[in-house]
């Protein structure tokens, strides 16, 4: 029988943008979900889906119980595919920063009439 | 802590989604986009020049961009338009002309709500090589047996064999 390709798990745990986030966070120390929305300005629904697909991966586990729940990473080091994503990240950030910029100035050339 | 563009790279298909939004009408982010007066403002980083900025606006047409780096080295990329919907839609092929034969297709789309713009830009690669590639360095081969190994050892912990 063949084996299931068990990268995409890894891989789909950090797929999303918002699932590296939690990744990130975690990375600094244990956290509740309630100190993750904060952390992070998502919404609590959006971050117990991402805990739940990355406690299935094995990538965080949980401990405690009710609210006082706690997450944490687990040993494993991710950080192969942060330093892989990161530079992308970063040049179509800045990009997109700069077009935000110029539209500014789009906006302003339009209102006077230029 | 969140940037403001959001970039996904699926598990599952060779695809890079990136996801923006503008506080500007749909018309100008496309204008932005597709007028080489424009564009030179806004798509290369500072430490590089515009050499060649040539946009021929019609399904068919070409598009082709060369930007210089301090070190005078030369980096073109281009390829062809597929359709035009102004000002809500543009699909393209780009490549990078140093490494021809790994042309992707782009399609982006501008949606627009109370005067805000929400820029899509779906990225489909002929492989995952092929996209991992543009990701970054570092993803064929060693990274993959990287993940590998780090798959099965968090099965492992979970009991699990996979």
């Amino acid at each position: 029988m063949a084996r299931l390709p068990t990268t995409t798990d890894v891989f789909n745990a950090v797929a999303e943008p918002g699932r590296r986030d939690i990744v990130n966070l975690l990375a600094q120390g244990e956290r509740s979900v309630n100190e993750i929305v904060d952390a992070l300005d998502m919404k609590q629904p959006q971050v117990s889906k991402h805990l739940r697909v990355l406690k299935e991966v094995g990538l965080v586990s949980v401990r405690g119980a009710g609210q006082q729940r706690l997450y944490r990473l687990n040993g494993a080091s991710l950080k192969p595919i942060h330093d892989w994503i990161k530079p992308f990240e970063h040049l179509w950030n800045e990009r997109l920063d700069r077009l935000a910029g110029y539209l500014e100035e789009m906006k302003r050339q339009e209102h006077t009439g230029e | 802590m969140n940037d403001p563009t959001s970039i996904t790279i699926a598990a599952d298909e060779p695809t890079i989604v990136i996801t923006r939004e503008f506080d500007a009408p749909r018309r100008l982010v496309f204008a932005a986009w597709t007028q080489p007066e424009h564009v030179r403002y806004w798509y290369g980083p500072s430490y590089l020049t515009f050499t060649v900025c040539q946009i021929d606006l019609r399904p068919g047409g070409r598009w082709r961009y060369v930007l210089r780096a301090p070190d005078g080295g030369e980096h073109g990329f281009g390829g062809e338009y597929r359709e035009i919907t102004p000002p809500e839609r543009l699909v393209y092929t780009e490549g990078y002309e140093a490494m021809p034969g790994h042309d992707y297709l782009v399609t982006l789309t501008f949606d627009e709500q109370d005067g805000k713009t929400t820029l899509t830009s779906r990225g489909v690669y002929q492989s995952f090589a092929d996209r991992d590639g543009h990701v970054g360095s570092g993803m064929e081969g060693g990274m993959r047996e990287t993940l590998q190994r780090l798959s099965e050892h968090l099965h492992a912990m979970k009991g699990e064999t996979r």
